[in-house]
């Protein structure tokens, strides 16, 4: 009984349930995808498409795109070059750049969704989006500085950036450096965790960061581009491959670079330089 | 969209009424292959005089004798303070109103539309007050026939007005007059066309006829004409703000145009050294309309400095006036499921080229040229290219996409598992003879953290390590950071006084990131 209890403890709590390769695909190296019952929305290096794996592809732009991020039927599209647009799967509506004429600057680096609101992360500050409604910060201790990751924790907000992690407290933003025990300073993805933030560091790591107390948790790669949650455990896409969290330690989910890391309906989906890999529970 | 610098906005800088009484002139009307001109039918217009100022409605019909597909040229002016208020034309039988629109949208849609052999119209204004109007193709078997409706002041001579007629080609056509006050209207027979003028008894050295409407905006929108024994004295203008004034040449006419909220009172004073003389009109417009709102629009669009073309196009389209950055654009029913389509088209175009272009600076050619792994971005300037595309270190190839002004540019991906060392792409331009012409970029792949060591001297700590470092951070104990200036290649410094160093980190132009301990 002990035998089969600890057997079933060390067994991985997901499971690789198909891989979609590149040629099914409209491009290699896919860099978010979105899907509404069968219409895939594909975005990476040589564009956005629509269609269906191993089907016909349409081309929505043909421009470089950096991450989508569903919020129900509704995908936001984030391109290299800052523009974001909206898309609209069920009803196939494409609104084009909805940062233009709403935002005073009009560029995203970085996009987060939670359950009230969107988070563009900007240059040199931040733009909400809640309800119809767009509200931007840009605060003089984020000037001339892109913020690659945002999130919320609770009321807080959490901006990563190239030169630091900001903890915006009362409107006003507070740095978190080398100073403050960071490995590094670029910052590349964040994700809540409880009352404190996991912030994925370019080639420092992963810590663990509670008002100004940074905790460095070790990782199997140091140069950490994705975090993501996938039932309730925290996955990890570093460089060299994606890794999920098994109580303390890390189960690895894929060997080579992970281009996006997301969820479609309950799959674990994990995009590599040769197509998707797709996980699900066990 | 990028702004357009309009150094000499408008051309217009004196602002003279014409002197011949054509109140809408069609110069020249022809078959656009041949040259051939179309011979005049006939011509119906009605003027309706509203105080000072004048709607025009005129519908010219000519003869169309073309059997094959025709695209018709229309040229035609108004007088300078007059605006153009609607332009349409027959298909058949129906007519087929003008839409105001951008005029970079609604040439694109002309000429997607006239490349199938449809059926649309355009008008553009070549200057304030001069037009032309394509037609193509016109229906065979029917006339053609245009009709324009234009909004303008009426025209001084003597103690009375003239109804400014018509005209094609310099001859001048009948039309009918109308007014809310038919006992000012005369018609001298006795001249070819009969000559219609409005007779305002003039009231004292100093006389005023305004006309005002209630514009949707919800202002009022005043139209005035002063005639004065003094045309050199000074004037003042109260209860309307934003006035404009053009002068007719007889000089002792001026024309004013200005707006204010709700009704009340307009007051004109004129002085000089032989004293001031007032005269006020009650304003009460009850009429709603935008004629008015037109004229005072037309008159703000040539007398302002205008800097940017959105600007102007938005104003135009607000008050519905032809401007240098509108055009009217008439489709018929048939094709307007191809109009749509063609506007949904162009509306997609401008938003992707509205896209905010990444900011290349000192016109580099890829946005990263050291990097641990990633998807930089590729630029290059090939203006006379008509396919671009790259070669990856790994034998890979991808298109790059043209975009504005020349360059051509696209992304690709440097493995995370690719060895360190330098790369080349090599980008091949294809020109339309089918030459190719031959470039390259290099990327270096680093991924080997720097080392230094640090040494305390007169006060600065320095450090020796690789040179051009992106940046080295030394941090305090009490937790503050600085960055450290490299003074020559490899040698970075800072003073540090007195306060005690913990380490000092850096960082490379790929991001890897080196660390020295320190201890004071």
């Amino acid at each position: 009984m002990v035998q089969l209890v600890a057997l079933l403890l060390l067994q991985p709590s997901v499971a690789e349930t198909r891989r979609i390769s590149a040629t099914e695909l409209p491009f290699e190296r896919v860099h978010g995808v979105a899907r509404s019952r069968s219409r895939w929305l594909v975005g990476g290096l040589r564009g956005l498409y629509l269609g269906a794996p191993g089907g016909d592809w349409r081309e929505v732009s043909n421009q470089a795109v950096k991450t989508i991020v569903s919020t129900g039927n509704t995908a936001w599209v984030l391109y290299g070059n800052g523009a974001v647009d909206k898309v609209e799967l069920d009803g196939d509506r494409l609104y084009y750049d909805v940062l233009k004429d709403a935002a005073k600057r009009p560029w995203a680096a970085s996009i987060a969704a939670d359950r009230a609101s969107l988070l563009f992360g900007g240059d040199g500050g931040w733009i909400e989006k809640s309800g119809s409604a767009f509200v931007e910060k840009y605060p003089v201790e984020l000037l001339a500085k892109q913020v690659t990751a945002a999130a919320r924790v609770g009321k807080e907000l959490w901006l990563g950036t190239q030169d630091g992690l900001f903890h915006i407290v009362g409107g006003k933003p507070a740095r978190l450096g080398f100073g403050a025990g960071m490995p590094d300073v670029w910052v590349t993805a964040l994700m809540p965790s409880g009352n404190s933030i996991l912030a994925g560091l370019a080639t420092g790591g992963l810590v663990r960061v509670e008002r100004d107390k940074v905790e460095l948790i070790p990782t199997p790669s140091t140069r950490v581009r994705l975090l993501a949650r996938f039932g309730g455990r925290l996955v990890l896409g570093a460089l060299d491959g994606a890794w999920i969290l098994e109580g303390k330690s890390w189960t690895p989910l894929c060997d080579v670079e992970p281009t996006f890391i997301g969820e479609l309906g309950n799959e674990l989906v994990i995009g590599t330089p040769n197509g998707l890999r797709l996980f699900k529970s066990s | 969209m990028g702004k357009l610098s309009i150094t000499k906005p408008l051309s217009l800088c004196t602002f003279l009424l014409a002197c011949g009484a054509q109140a809408q002139h069609l110069e020249r009307v022809y078959n656009r292959d041949t040259h051939e001109s179309f011979t005049l039918k006939d011509v119906e217009s009605k003027a309706v005089v509203k105080g000072p100022i004048v709607k025009q409605e005129t519908v010219f019909s000519f003869d169309n004798p073309f059997t094959k597909l025709t695209e018709a040229s229309v040229w035609f002016d108004l007088d300078q303070a007059a605006i153009l208020s609607d332009f349409g034309y027959w298909y058949k039988d129906e007519y087929v109103p003008g839409v105001l629109m951008d005029k970079n949208k609604a040439w694109f849609i002309y000429t997607a539309i006239t490349s199938r052999n449809e059926d649309p119209g355009i008008m553009v204004q070549t200057s304030p007050s001069s037009y032309h109007a394509q037609v193509y193709p016109l229906a065979v078997g029917h006339d053609f026939r245009v009709k324009l409706t234009s909004v303008g002041f009426l025209q001084p001579k003597d103690d009375t007005f003239v109804v400014p007629s018509p005209s094609f080609d310099g001859t001048q056509y009948e039309q009918t007059v109308e007014s809310a006050h038919p006992e000012t209207l005369q018609v001298d027979t006795s001249s070819t066309p009969p000559k219609n003028t409005v007779v305002y008894p003039k009231e004292g050295p100093l006389d005023m006829q305004v006309y005002a409407q209630k514009h949707r905006d919800g202002y009022t929108y005043v139209a005035g004409m002063l005639r004065t024994d003094k045309p050199d004295a000074k004037l003042k203008v109260k209860g309307i703000r934003k006035v404009y004034w053009t002068s007719p040449d007889d000089g002792s006419t001026k024309l004013f145009i200005g707006r204010r909220r709700g009704s009340g009172k307009v007051e004109i004073v004129t002085r000089d050294r032989s004293g001031s003389t007032r005269e006020a009109k009650v304003i009460k417009a009850n009429e709603r309309g935008s004629d008015t709102a037109k004229l005072w629009a037309h008159q703000r669009l040539v007398q302002e400095r205008w800097m940017n073309r959105r600007d102007v196009l938005n104003f135009s389209l607000k008050y519905q006036i032809p401007s240098s950055q509108t055009a009217l654009l008439a489709v018929p029913q048939e094709q307007m499921k191809l109009f749509k389509k063609k506007a949904a088209e162009y509306r997609r175009q401008q938003a992707e080229e509205a896209r905010r272009e990444r900011a290349w600076q000192r016109n580099r050619r890829q946005n990263w040229s050291r990097s641990s792994g990633g998807d930089p971005e590729i630029r290059v300037y090939e203006p006379q290219a008509t396919r671009v595309y790259a070669v990856l270190p790994d034998g890979r190839s991808f298109d790059l996409t043209k975009s504005r002004g020349g360059f051509w540019g696209g992304n690709y991906d440097i493995p995370a598992d690719a060895p360190e060392g330098e790369y080349v792409v090599k980008i091949y331009a294809v020109n339309a003879a089918g030459e190719t012409t031959e470039q390259s970029v290099s990327y270096q792949v680093d991924r080997t953290a720097p080392i230094g060591t640090l040494r305390m001297e007169d006060g600065f700590l320095v450090l020796s390590s690789e040179k051009d470092l992106a940046r080295v951070v030394v941090v305090f104990g009490d937790g503050k950071e600085e960055n450290m200036v490299q003074v020559e290649p490899g040698l970075y410094k800072l003073a540090t006084g007195a306060r005690r160093i913990v380490k000092v980190m850096m960082i490379d132009q790929a991001h890897n990131l080196g660390e020295v301990r320190w201890s004071n």
